[in-house]
């Protein structure tokens, strides 16, 4: 089904509702959409007279009458003393006629959500903090409108904008915002003006792509984020949008988040659009690795207006392959199995899932880590986690005898018993000198970790897998988004097992993040939606030995227990790297977390070997390197072996499935 | 690689005076080719299964639900019996 797009227009009075959604088309695909675009309109809300049909986009934010001179027009705006100007453009905007009965505070604090009134001021926090945005406006347009037209050193006219102009231009985007804002935010409008959007987005049933400019992303982000059963938005493009600066981040809908219908945000603005005076969002919104931000040249009077926006390549071929991609979409299914479309190049790493399909989507080559709600540790210098060892662990481990294990050779087929334990697991898996210990080679360097409360390690879970026949099964997944943990392919899909019933998709897995023995600090959840590619579920390969697990909500603790990120690293890069491990191994007391870290054994295209203890229970594992104190996974830990313990490898292909798992 | 065939390596762990231990844990500590890093808990009746990819030489690894510990070898090939038995706290 082809999307429909819909428009949400920004500050300041516009033309009629279908001239103006007639202009956005034309700025953007270069003809009239007719039906398969709307305008979520709601300028008549504040001006009750359009206008005229031969207005450009984004015009209407300067109400000053004609034919006065640039000069008497900049007069006309406001003082010209900064500080006088944005204090008097929010009393303006409250419908008071100084700022200095504001100041007295002798006005009645006003209330969100309730009609506003002439004679009505803000409370003073509320007023401190638009006066706050005022004066940042004003001074970065003074400071542009000095930059882009200095004064002439003689005196003689400067072409074709003197400086009056072009400060008459900002101060006038200045008052038109604070205007609408102060409306939206304060003024008892906001509900109105969503309500048009709302009633835009009714009715259709199909993904819908939205375009939005100026406060229009403010309405847009509240609605997406405030609403249940809203459609779904492959792409959100916010345009010169004040939505990075914190007097408005303070006002949306918290926490500040990427829409969950939302697959991806383009947010695009001109650096000089003092509207846009924090001109990027990914450093404030989640997932970040949803959103983009983008910096394109906006070349009207006050570097705002719609019109350059909409017809800048940039956003231009981000919505039409948007529409293009929904339109080429096949509709979703429900079923046991289901298919997207298989990446280019390898047929094996075509996705398959139990759930219900999801879109892929364009990536780059790294997600990042996000804490969380929790807070974090800080890594050591040398790439590895700074877990102190135990004082009688590590002498264990220095000191762990190379005696071998009694030689039950043939004779425990009968089931003979070993001796017990002496004391702790690194005496017990020295190796064995009849030949070398699976996944545990030579001294065990595992290192339990007990602060599982804190990141990294409340992104890493213990799962208990129960499989189709009932068997019960220990692993690991490690968090790559809010609902969604990467882990091997094999806990999520068994194949290739002699027992009768075990294959197919497990029945379900309890994730139980940060568990520490019988503390579990973020509860738990179970999962029965999962992922792995066709080259495991079919062919049962080890190098496709990777899958997902979904969540189907938050923890039962409501905690952001935060995520890892994820990257494909070349081959020189990730071979000279020290890799790191925590897992949940069923050697160990029951539910408790194990570290160790060495460097990269070798690399191959699709797996990644190393020589770090793990034991059963490890699978699904992340195999991560630290940046800084980012924690970046390139592998997915899932076997042991006679030599070395070896994941699968964050490859392109394989990156490509995850982020599109990833929710 | 694909995993060829799987060779089922099937067994119980009983307690010391013989009877079946539910809840245990069990995975393979050594092995003779690479092997999936998971393990699995016993049933009611103290049964497992696991599965090796290449015949030869394993190591099976058990921990009650006590703690206790324990381990045996086994040859994963044309001998090996349908069902080992693992004693623990023997």
């Amino acid at each position: 089904m082809p999307p429909v797009v819909v428009y949400v227009h920004g500050i300041g009075n516009k033309p009629a509702q279908d001239t103006l959604k007639k202009q956005w088309d034309q700025a953007l695909f270069g003809r009239d959409l007719g039906p398969a675009s709307r305008m979520a309109y709601w300028a008549d809300l504040r001006y009750p007279t359009p206008l005229p049909e031969a207005a450009e986009a984004g015009e209407g934010l300067d109400e000053l009458p004609p034919g006065l001179s640039e000069t008497e027009r900049l007069e006309a705006i406001g003082p010209q003393d900064p500080e006088e100007f944005a204090r008097a453009a929010v009393a303006e905007a409250v419908g008071q006629e100084t700022a200095e009965a504001d100041d007295a505070g002798a006005a009645k604090p006003g209330k969100p959500g309730k009609p506003g009134k002439a004679g009505e001021a803000p409370e003073a926090g509320r007023a401190a903090k638009l006066e706050s945005w005022a004066r940042r406006m004003t001074y970065a347009g003074d400071a542009l409108a000095a930059g882009e037209s200095p004064e002439p050193p003689s005196g003689e006219e400067l072409l074709p904008l003197p400086r009056p102009i072009r400060q008459a231009a900002f101060r006038a985007l200045v008052k038109a915002t604070l205007k609408d804002v102060y409306a939206y935010f304060f003024g008892g409008q906001g509900d109105a003006i969503r309500l048009r959007l709302r009633k835009a987005l009714d009715g259709i049933h199909g993904p819908v792509v939205l375009v939005t400019h100026s406060l229009g992303t403010v309405i847009a982000y509240d609605v997406l984020r405030s609403r249940n059963g809203n459609p779904e938005v492959p792409l959100l493009v916010t345009l010169g949008s004040p939505l990075g600066v914190h007097e408005i981040e303070d006002d949306v809908v918290q926490p500040l988040r990427v829409p969950d219908q939302t697959r991806r945000w383009l947010n695009a603005c001109d650096s000089r659009d003092i509207v846009a005076l924090d001109p990027t969002l990914r450093d404030d919104y989640r997932p970040a690795d949803r959103l983009r931000d983008a910096i394109v040249a906006n070349d009207s009077d006050n570097h705002h207006d719609i019109g350059p926006y909409l017809r800048a390549s940039l956003v231009r071929r981000a919505v039409h392959a948007a529409s293009e991609q929904e339109e080429a979409t096949q509709p979703h299914k429900e079923g046991e199995d289901t298919m997207s479309t298989s990446p280019p190049g390898d047929p094996l790493q075509t996705p398959i899932t139990n759930g219900v399909e999801r879109e892929t989507i364009e990536n780059s080559r790294i997600v990042e880590p996000e804490v969380g709600d929790v807070a974090a540790l800080e890594p050591s210098d040398d790439g590895t986690e700074e877990v102190p060892r135990p004082p009688e662990e590590a002498a264990m481990v220095a000191t762990a005898p190379a005696t071998e294990l009694p030689d039950i050779g043939l004779a425990s087929f009968g089931g003979a018993p070993i001796e017990p334990t002496p004391s702790k697991g690194a005496v017990f898996f020295t190796a064995h000198a009849a030949g070398p210990m699976e996944t545990v080679h030579g001294p065990d360097n595992r290192v339990k970790i007990t602060d599982t409360q804190h990141y990294p390690w409340s992104a890493v879970a213990s799962l208990l897998i129960t499989a189709r026949d009932g068997s019960q099964w220990l692993g690991t997944g490690w968090f790559i988004g809010p609902r969604t943990l990467l882990t091997a392919g094999h806990c999520v899909y068994i194949t290739n097992s002699p027992i009768s019933g075990r294959n197919g998709w497990v029945l379900s897995i309890q994730v139980l993040p940060g568990r520490n023995g019988t503390a579990l600090p973020f509860g738990s959840a179970t999962a029965t939606t999962f992922w792995t590619v066709r080259g495991w579920a079919e062919q049962g390969d080890e190098n496709y030995d990777y899958g997902a697990i979904i969540l189907p909500g938050p923890l039962s603790t409501g905690t952001d227990v935060g995520s890892f990120g994820f990257a494909v690293l070349p081959d020189d890069e990730l071979s000279t790297h020290v890799l790191n491990i925590a897992g949940y191994p069923g050697d160990k007391p029951p539910g408790t977390l194990w570290y160790d870290s060495h460097k990269t054994a070798s690399v191959t295209s699709s797996k990644v070997f190393y020589d770090i203890d793990t034991m059963g229970g490890q699978s699904g594992a992340p195999v991560y390197v630290i940046e800084g104190d980012r924690r970046i996974g390139v592998a997915v830990h899932a076997y042991g072996g006679p030599t070395t313990n070896s994941g699968t490898r964050i490859s392109s292909a394989v990156f490509e499935n995850v982020q599109a798992w990833r929710q | 690689m694909t995993s060829g065939p799987a060779h089922p390596v099937v067994g119980r762990v009983l307690d010391a005076q013989g009877d079946p231990v539910s809840g245990a844990v069990v995975m393979f500590s050594e092995a003779a080719g690479p092997v999936q890093d998971v393990a699995v808990l016993t049933g009611p009746d103290g049964t497992f299964a696991l599965a090796a990819t290449v015949a030869g030489r394993y190591r099976i690894h058990v921990r009650g639900p006590g703690g206790e510990h324990a381990e045996v070898e086994v040859y994963v090939g044309a001998d090996l019996p349908e069902e080992t038995r693992i004693i623990l706290g023997g």
